[in-house]
């Protein structure tokens, strides 16, 4: 058993599970399963490359993303207003790597950038008689140094945002009311937000809401969801101001928990928003206004076929994705499955803007014509207690994919602007990705896994937006000593990727190794837990998207006591 | 990184101590509260940065697992330059997280590591950004390797001291210093 131990901490030495991130949505900085490039928490390229197609993952609609937030024409969860379980925390960072002491020693000729912070503090309370109360104040720094200069001109100073003065790229302040009965939840959180969101211009475009409201209620397997925004807009630099009032929601009928074994689910709904836009905001939306009616169908005939899918169509657009899933082999153990993936549609994402607005120049972020992608798989997998081991290979084809044409490129100090519109590739883009992957586990005291992929692209175009990385590896460890004392750390390795449209050159995103390790002491007869986290130590401090932040080594930890 | 192997090694070792069969009932079975008073040593290029310096700090020290103690530390210490500077001195306030492990080996000295965070701002009034990086709050992290030499004990109260190795993950260099403390410690239960 010691033995057995020794052995394990030895391997996972070289190796690495669930490593937490400063705030909600960040993950890509700890995902290695395809090509994950951070500009700044509020913008990220995500595409895991099983999952076929040249665009991220956060481009695409989906009736999943319905509370997530919008950022311009993407999905993202950061920052999340999400109801955090009944807890209080606090959490505190740093990108490594300010002087401190070296200030005395170090000519200001020799300094680098600062190093930025986070913090997240907050509270959901006990409900009591069912109703609750949150409030919460968090914001992350990190990636923020290298377009300082453009920002600082943008508002005037480095006065923007609630704690410290590092012009973090969010910083979020919220409180709320809550009523959680027998089978449903109802909840009101209100406050304000600084947010800077990255145009496909290439410029990081500042508002700040007040308020900012978020109602939501869930009953069963309905949701519902309404929110409203004040924004403004200001650009001291230029002059230019503007303001924003903005209404969105969305209900939904999902077939979630308390649906998944029938063999026959329907569910969906309807998202909308609505804006009055005044003067300079940056952004438009085709009317002011969307509405976007949604389906979603799963269907099982049989215990071994599964089609799932959803859909919608509105005034201006239309999408369809599903995918047909059949296990052809079962044996004991070993469980194999193909299946197919179709995704159709005018646009990606219905709900986006519609437009970007660039001095004299605006850019359409809508174009004519579909998208079509296919994607065919072979799962295989065998299961056992202590470890696994599974390999899935995938070929797909998409023709009309979104891209940008650019027409223009400004260089600006560090940054280069583009002007130009969103358009398609209209010859057929082809890839092959496979993955394997292989887990062992004893008990809950350690579990190792390891994942390694490749993805080939070919067609007529080879200049995406991103080319992704080609192949990745990514080792995660865990251990629970004493059922109390939690490490956790990975290793990824990825190839290089490139961001081909956004300046006149590519700019070439270098391979690198990533490790990050988590320690926590948990205390579960209390509730609570303490924990360290070290993030992407030994790789170079690179900028990972054009216009984006250095992306640097940073330490956090944090405390938290749930009730 | 080193730090993080050595707290992976002192891990290990502890995962292959004795198992716990009670951790839970173990935890925060003992809880204790000391002051702690000593000086701060800079080393190697911080010597020619900022002189030696008192520190004062305060720590809870609980039961974790049989015979492991969880450490939590605040504290606060005044740093003067060497060189001229823009500024009076140097606040610093710290933090510390970590465990202490009594090795039988070294009985009754105890070792202990964690992670140490600090919050630096430069003393003085109207410190120009442009000439300092600690004109506005700087915070950094690092870790912390410790002995504890108990050389009194009672029931209820316990006298020693401690010396510390820390490292704080600054630019351009990693900022390492030696601390050494005598502490009185009160048993709250």
């Amino acid at each position: 058993m010691k033995l057995l131990i020794i052995l394990c901490l030895s391997l996972a030495l070289y190796s690495f599970a669930s490593i937490p991130v400063e705030s909600e949505g960040m993950d890509a900085s700890t995902r290695g399963d395809g090509t994950f490039l951070m500009a700044s928490p509020t913008y990220t390229y995500d595409r895991p490359s099983m999952q076929g197609g040249i665009h991220s993952s956060s481009e695409e609609w989906a009736p999943e993303k319905l509370r997530m937030r919008l950022l311009v024409n993407r999905y993202s969860v950061t920052p999340s207003w999400d109801i955090q379980s009944p807890a209080v925390w606090l959490a505190m960072g740093n990108e490594i790597g300010d002087l401190l002491y070296n200030d005395v020693l170090v000519d200001k000729k020799d300094w680098g950038d600062n190093a930025t912070s986070m913090m997240d503090v907050g509270f959901r309370s006990r409900p009591l008689n069912g109703f609750w109360a949150t409030a919460r104040g968090f914001q992350v720094d990190h990636y923020s140094t290298r377009p300082m200069s453009a920002r600082t001109s943008w508002v005037g100073g480095m006065k923007y945002s609630f704690f410290g003065e590092n012009l973090p790229f969010f910083s979020s302040l919220y409180a709320g009311l809550g009523y959680t009965g027998k089978s449903y939840e109802a909840s009101i959180l209100a406050g304000k937000e600084y947010l800077w969101v990255l145009g496909e211009s290439g410029r990081w475009i500042p508002s700040f809401a007040e308020p900012r409201v978020e109602a939501r209620y869930d009953y069963r397997n309905f949701q519902a969801t309404l929110e409203y925004q004040d924004l403004s807009y200001e650009n001291q630099g230029e002059n230019e101001s503007g303001s924003r009032k903005e209404w969105s929601g969305s209900v939904r009928l999902a077939c979630n928990a308390g649906c998944e074994k029938s063999d026959i689910q329907f569910g969906g709904g309807v998202a909308f928003r609505v804006v009055d836009d005044q003067e300079d905001t940056y952004f438009g939306l085709e009317d002011d206004y969307v509405v976007w009616p949604f389906v979603e169908l799963v269907l099982r005939p049989t215990a071994h076929l599964e089609f799932a899918g959803h859909g919608g169509i509105n005034n201006r657009d239309w999408l369809v994705k599903d995918s047909l899933e059949m296990k052809f082999f079962e044996f004991k153990t070993i469980h194999s499955m193909v299946g197919l993936k179709n995704h159709l549609g005018s646009t990606l994402n219905p709900l986006g803007e519609s437009y970007e607005y660039f001095g004299d120049d605006t850019l359409h972020l809508t174009t004519d014509g579909f998208m079509q992608l296919h994607r065919v798989f072979l799962d295989v997998r065998e299961e056992n207690p202590v470890w696994d081991l599974g390999m899935n290979i995938a070929y797909w084809v998409e023709a009309g994919a979104e891209t940008f044409d650019p027409t223009s490129f400004t260089k600006k100090g560090v940054l280069t602007y583009r002007t130009g519109d969103v358009d398609r590739i209209d010859s057929w883009i082809r890839g092959l990705s496979g993955e394997a992957s292989a887990n062992f586990r004893y008990d809950k005291l350690f579990s190792l896994g390891a994942r390694a992929g490749f993805e080939r692209i070919d067609g007529e175009e080879e200049r995406f937006e991103v080319n992704p990385v080609e192949e990745w590896v990514q080792i995660n460890a865990h251990w629970l000593i004493n059922k109390t004392f939690q490490i956790d750390h990975s290793w990824i390795y990825r190839t290089d990727a490139n961001w081909n449209l956004r300046s006149e050159d590519p700019l070439v995103i270098k391979g690198d190794w990533y490790w990050n390790a988590s320690f926590s002491q948990l205390f579960p007869k209390y509730g609570l837990s303490l924990t360290g986290t070290i993030l992407h130590v030994f790789s170079d401090d690179q900028v990972l998207v054009p216009n984006g932040g250095y992306d640097r080594t940073r330490f956090f930890c944090n405390i938290r006591k749930t009730f | 990184m080193r730090p993080i192997l050595f707290m992976m090694i002192l891990f290990a070792t502890l995962a292959w101590s004795e198992e716990q069969s009670s951790t839970q009932d173990v935890m925060f079975r003992k809880a204790y509260f000391s002051l702690e008073g000593g000086e701060v040593y800079p080393l190697g290029d911080l010597l020619d940065a900022v002189n030696d310096t008192y520190y004062g700090l305060f720590e809870f020290r609980y039961e974790y697992w049989d015979n492991v103690f969880g450490v939590v530390q605040f504290g606060y210490s005044y740093f003067t330059p060497r060189r001229e500077t823009d500024y009076d001195g140097i606040h610093q306030f710290n933090g510390r997280v970590g465990v202490d492990y009594p090795l039988t080996l070294m009985h009754p000295v105890s070792v202990g590591a964690g992670f140490s965070c600090l919050w630096l701002r430069a003393d003085g009034n109207d410190i120009d950004p442009k000439k300092t990086t600690l004109g506005d709050n700087e915070s950094d992290f690092g870790w912390y390797a410790r002995l504890v030499f108990p050389i009194v004990k009672t029931e209820n109260y316990n006298v020693g001291a401690h010396a510390y190795w820390e490292s704080i993950w600054t630019q351009p260099e990693a900022s390492n210093m030696f601390w050494f403390g005598l502490y009185i410690e009160r048993k709250l239960w």
